[in-house]
């Protein structure tokens, strides 16, 4: 059977009932004779951009092993669903996921709320960890400390080695799994 | 063009054409459009997802790398633009 990722934004003012939506969807899913790997409630999060006049939304991840029947029904359900402002399904090869930890999303999400919940902070404190700002991209570089060379040798900006990955990592045993 | 030419005209860049292709050097074979630090590496400061020839980065990942960019815009992970109204 195949496997999906699964992500749905819910409106803020439905956020309330974000619980019962997604038994109800998983009831849906093993009712089909799919397997539920993985959910994940990341909460309100602020979006990139105002979607239907609101600027934060409820994410909700879900990892699925189903056939075609299942996926089909839960996209008429999420098409007729006012509460559902975003929804993507998406097929993944199971060497590429591993179910038993986290999604990276919460490792970056635990990261955030060190820094108070502010991306801003964060991506200075990044930025002054590795000594300048930015790399190639917006961004600073993220962390790989197997990586020898910098990249673009001759721009001296460019010592990318940050360990906000290593602080990550700690974490991850005090982690607990909403559902 | 010869390769001494090729040199010449890109050493005025801003930016130094990277050697590596990031995923290679660090044998990343998935891009995970959740991974935001790693996304946010390779868009520019107003929103655009950076050339291949800026970044380094070889053909069949800045392909992946920008279908991964693209999902994560559309849940609105990250921004399409710098103009748009943040509260």
């Amino acid at each position: 059977m195949r496997h999906y990722e699964i992500m749905f934004l819910v409106h803020l003012e439905q956020s309330d009932q974000t619980q019962g939506m997604i038994s109800r969807y998983c009831d849906l899913i093993k009712s089909k004779s799919g397997i539920i790997k993985r959910v994940e409630d990341w909460g309100r999060l602020q979006l990139a951009y105002p979607i239907e006049n609101s600027y934060k939304a409820h994410y909700v991840l879900l990892n699925v092993e189903s056939g075609k029947e299942a996926i089909d029904e839960l996209q008429k359900v999420f098409r007729y669903n006012d509460a559902i402002i975003r929804h993507l399904i998406v097929r993944v090869d199971e060497k590429h996921v591993d179910y038993n930890s986290p999604s990276i999303m919460r490792y970056y999400l635990e990261d955030l709320a060190s820094y108070g919940g502010s991306m801003e902070k964060r991506a200075k404190a990044m930025d002054a960890k590795e000594g300048s700002k930015g790399g190639i991209g917006f961004g600073p570089a993220p962390v790989d400390l197997k990586a020898k060379s910098s990249f673009g040798k001759a721009q001296e900006s460019q010592g990318a080695q940050g360990e906000v990955k290593d602080s990550d990592e700690q974490q991850v045993e005090t982690k607990e799994e909403d559902e | 063009m010869s390769a001494r030419n090729k040199s010449k005209r890109f050493s005025s860049d801003r930016f130094i054409r990277s050697r590596r292709c990031y995923f290679k050097a660090n044998k990343i074979d998935h891009i995970d459009y959740k991974d935001l630090d790693l996304l946010r590496y390779f868009i520019s400061e107003n929103g655009r997802i950076l050339a291949s020839r800026l970044t380094g980065t070889s053909s069949s990942y800045q392909r992946k790398l920008s279908k991964a960019i693209k999902r994560a815009r559309y849940l609105a992970l990250i921004p399409y633009c710098d103009l748009h109204k943040i509260k």
